[in-house]
């Protein structure tokens, strides 16, 4: 598309939204599902980009700021629904929530707005109960590329009326359209919640004992093995909630098979508040984290064991964070070190998670930039990159929405040429 | 550009053998409906592949010469989604139906996708494993047909639908490409390219295999049978059991009418002086199935429960089952057919709704039997008829949409399981604003292109928005749309 300087668009905006200035970008402060359908409509008709932090921006775009956009529209305590704006952050839903003993049940830091997870489709420790933050998204309110608005399900928990719009705008990543509200599913908040800190030194002990809870516990909350650069070793944080007497029940069961093991076990009996800290402390796609190389990888369970085995001898590895959730088959590592592994490292990376039949996506934080996407895409899928190609003609066709999956070097086609 | 159909004919019969092209009448006339016997179209020609190289082929010679095409499972579709509207080629999927792996350690499946669903179930259970999503037609429909339409069940209420269990999928495109979509870990990058796929009813190309998840066998299950003087009590009793943050495996409701149906069919001793009748399981550890029950039965009870009964062994718990399941067979004792709606509403307006359903039933002088997933407020009004009585058969369709109407008014969706089909998608419009509709089917182009894989599904099309019910029956009885 040919760029412009956003002076077109500002011109013709309603006075009544606010415009400010962001770091010498024009930033358009959204209020309502409205605002941005003629936000996106206007920048079609002067062909300008629109960019919504921390997406790749082309030059002269204008940022959409959804902060104000952050209204519960609707909450059904009975069907355990709430409709929201998707500018709300996290911790202004669970305040909203709390009086009604309910809780969105998907975990991250609490200053994210729910529009940043969904976009992402963010991992959350909890998936490991929960699955697919996409599994609890009912119904959304979302404008297309070109400016279409389009409202697909509702406070309903089950539908297959057409196509599921819900699963082309959840997750990616603001190329094909913006969520403006959302319907999202709830769960009670739980009678009893424990949270155990496991410190071992080694990794095969700590795998060991992680397979054992594993199969020990049908439905932790959480259970994760991760390695901080702060600390020494390895870590495994495991949650149980439900019923007082099933969580007791599985607490002593935790004991009982971990008492004799060389491991320094930690309750953390504030659960609430320590919890909280380490959500955030592993909420890895943070945009707060300066020039961190993301690595997201997700293994069949199967060959899930035998990872680290294979990639920890690797010299780069060495400088890595390392997280293992469970059940979303999903591996996380982090590089925050300047010893960045070359391309050719992790073309290598990427080619061996594939021969354990696995994915692997990397990303730069925080802004990763068009060029990386270019760059690192070198042998996507035909057939996958011909749909990718058809979708942004169908939804984005001006390009207005940002063109690129923050994700580079992804597996299986994806963003990016 | 067209082709002669005994050209077809050869190309196919090269690519599957002789033995499995079929354009004999009677064998045709064996495919041209589904489980909405109210709509009929015959296919101009059946070929049945054996592999996805086949599949891929014939689809190829299809693109080529821009014949239409259609997959077809076990036909139990409830919204005539296997017609072919403009005649062209069924590829059945009956000889793809093998169980390629089940590996127990990463507790997932890769099956071909004509797999009947409870063959698979069959197979998991000897691992201690289930595939959740279970149809009542799970003895009879293809995982192929589930993934289509996104298949629920009864015990979807806990574990979540088809959607929710397909980790990877491998897809012959419109175009005859093959491609693998997601995978063993359940991702796709970016683009959720499965879970677009699933659901799309047959319109977005065939999937040829699937890899699913797995789920490990509660420690304990039990079911209740709940029986209620008042309607109003039952639905009540389902507002309350989800208001109050309880997790049943599955919250089934049998009205009256459908109970007694059942009693003849089945024997299964339902009690018959209620108005309705809910069957309740829970299961989980044997610590929370307790704590649960105590929690349930307090909710029944403070709804004025008439009768409670309790299944706790593995053959009692199946024979209810088998007899909810069994519940539109035994319809068929009373009239030969029966058109169902599958609308799902909030579950707080359950009351509201099935009363205006028993008002429209009076207005219309027919017969509806209501047997549904309450728990995902998931209706399934059946209304009883004889397709042979013209009069009766449009009094069927008038209460229906008007029933459909009242679900819509409440905040509903028309469609929760048994997708759009050529049987929902003239209602499509009002659900949906025109350009609403335009924004969706921007994805059927994505897809495919050429408009070939299942055609006419989902949207209005043939007068557009507009589309006139009650000509659409008669127009499809016009069997083989003579498209070749
Ligand atoms: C008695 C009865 C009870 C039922 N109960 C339920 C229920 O509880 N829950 C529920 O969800 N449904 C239910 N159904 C509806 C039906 O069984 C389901 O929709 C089922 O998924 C259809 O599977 P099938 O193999 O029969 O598919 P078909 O009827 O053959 O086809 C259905 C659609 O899927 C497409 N299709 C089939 N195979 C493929 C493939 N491999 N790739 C791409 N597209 C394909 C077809 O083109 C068609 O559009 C019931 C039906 C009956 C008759």
């Amino acid at each position: 598309m040919q760029m412009t300087t956003p002076i077109a668009l500002l011109d013709q905006l309603p006075k009544r939204i606010p415009v400010s200035q962001d770091d010498g970008m024009a930033c358009i402060a959204v209020q309502s599902h409205d605002d941005v359908v003629q936000t996106v409509q206007l920048a079609n008709q002067t062909q300008t980009p629109v960019s919504l932090s921390p997406y790749p921006a082309n030059l002269g775009a204008v940022l959409l700021d959804f902060q104000k956009l952050n209204q519960v529209i609707r909450h059904r305590p009975e069907e355990f629904l709430i409709t929201v704006e998707t500018g709300i952050t996290l911790e202004k839903l669970a305040q909203r929530l709390e009086p009604f003993n309910q809780r969105f049940p998907f975990v991250y830091n609490p200053s994210r707005t729910m529009l940043q997870v969904l976009a992402e489709e963010t991992p959350s420790l909890a998936g490991t109960r929960y699955g697919r933050l996409k599994q609890f998204v009912t119904g959304i309110h979302a404008v297309t590329g070109d400016g279409e608005p389009i409202h697909y399900g509702g406070e309903v928990v089950k539908n297959v009326t057409g196509y599921d719009m819900c699963k082309l705008f959840v997750g990616s990543q603001h190329r094909f359209g913006l969520l403006t509200q959302v319907t999202l599913k709830l769960d009670p908040v739980p009678e009893a919640s424990r949270a155990f800190l496991f410190h071992i030194e080694d990794l095969q002990p700590a795998m060991e004992l992680l397979h054992k809870l594993k199969r020990l516990l049908p439905h932790p909350e959480m259970l994760a093995l991760f390695r901080t650069k702060k600390t020494f070793g390895w870590q495994i944080l495991l949650t149980l909630s439900g019923y007082k007497q099933s969580v007791q029940i599985e607490s002593d069961r935790v004991h009982d098979a971990t008492s004799h093991l060389n491991s320094d076990l930690q309750e953390l009996f504030l659960a609430p508040k320590a919890l909280e800290q380490w959500v955030q402390r592993l909420d890895w796609l943070s945009p707060e984290e300066p020039h961190a190389l993301v690595i997201q990888v997700m293994l069949p369970e199967k060959v899930w064991m035998d990872f680290p085995y294979r990639f920890m001898g690797l010299p780069w590895m060495k400088s890595a964070d390392v997280l293992m959730p469970l059940n979303t088959q999903q591996l996380m590592l982090r590089w925050i070190s300047v010893n960045i592994p070359s391309d050719y490292d992790l073309l290598f990376f990427k080619a061996q998670v594939e021969a354990m039949g696995g994915f692997a996506r990397i990303r730069r934080a925080p802004i990763p930039s068009p060029v990386d996407a270019v760059a690192f895409n070198r042998q996507p899928n035909p057939v996958l990159r011909r749909w990718e190609s058809r979708l942004r003609q169908a939804y984005n066709p001006n390009g207005i929405l940002p063109e690129y999956s923050p994700w580079i070097l992804p597996t299986q086609g994806g963003g990016g040429q | 550009m067209t082709i002669k159909l005994s050209a077809l004919v050869r190309s196919f019969r090269q690519i599957v053998g002789r033995e499995f092209v079929h354009r004999e009448p009677e064998v045709l006339a064996t495919y041209e409906s589904d489980g909405c016997v109210l709509m009929k179209a015959r296919p101009d020609l059946v070929v049945l592949p054996n592999s996805t190289q086949e599949v891929a082929a014939i689809i190829q010679v299809c693109y080529e010469h821009k014949v239409p095409f259609v997959a077809r499972g076990s036909g139990t579709g409830l919204s005539g989604g296997v017609l072919p509207m403009q005649g062209g080629v069924f590829i059945g999927m009956s000889r793809m139906n093998r169980i390629l792996e089940i590996n127990p350690d990463n507790r997932t499946a890769t099956v071909e996708t004509g797999v009947i669903n409870a063959w698979l179930n069959r197979e998991a259970r000897s691992y201690n494993l289930f595939y959740a999503p279970d149809p009542s037609s799970q003895a009879a429909c293809t995982l192929g047909g589930n993934i289509a339409e996104n298949a629920g069940g009864i015990h979807c209420m806990k574990y979540g639908v088809t959607m929710d269990h397909i980790l990877g999928l491998e897809i012959v495109t419109p175009e005859g490409d093959i491609v693998w979509v997601g995978g063993e870990h359940g991702y796709s990058d970016g683009t959720d390219w499965v879970g677009l796929f699933v659901g799309s009813e047959g319109t977005f190309g065939i999937a040829t295999k699937a890899i699913v998840r797995l789920t490990p066998l509660p420690e304990k299950t039990k079911v209740f049978l709940a029986a209620f003087n008042r309607l109003e009590d039952s639905t009540d009793a389902v507002a309350s059991i989800i208001a109050s943050g309880l997790k049943p495996a599955a919250l089934e409701f049998i009205d009256e009418f459908t109970v007694k149906a059942v009693n003849q069919a089945f024997d299964i001793g339902f009690p018959e002086t209620s108005e309705a009748v809910l069957l309740v399981e829970l299961d989980g550890s044997a610590q929370t199935v307790a704590l649960d029950e105590t929690r349930l039965l307090a909710i029944l009870q403070s709804h004025s429960v008439s009768q409670l009964r309790m299944a706790e062994d593995e053959k009692e718990r199946l024979k209810l089952w088998k007899a909810r399941k069994g519940a539109v067979a035994a319809y068929g004792r009373i009239l030969p057919a029966f058109y169902l709606h599958d609308c799902v509403i909030p579950r707080s307006e359950l009351t509201h709704v099935l009363r205006q359903i028993q008002a429209i039933g009076e207005k219309y002088n027919v017969i509806i039997g209501n047997v549904f997933h309450a728990g995902d407020g998931n209706l399934h009004p059946n209304i009883l008829l004889d397709p042979k009585d013209a009069d009766m058969t449009k009094r069927v369709l008038d209460a229906g949409e008007e029933m459909l109407e009242v679900c819509l008014s409440v905040g509903g969706v028309l469609s929760g399981e048994h997708g759009i089909g050529i049987e929902k998608a003239h209602f499509m419009a009002r659900q949906f604003s025109e350009a609403e509709l335009d924004v969706m089917q921007r994805l059927k182009r994505v897809f495919d292109p050429a408009g070939l894989s299942n055609p006419e599904k989902i949207f209005p099309t043939r007068t557009g928005c507009g589309e006139i019910r009650k000509g659409l029956p008669e127009k499809i009885l016009q069997t083989g749309a003579g498209w070749i």
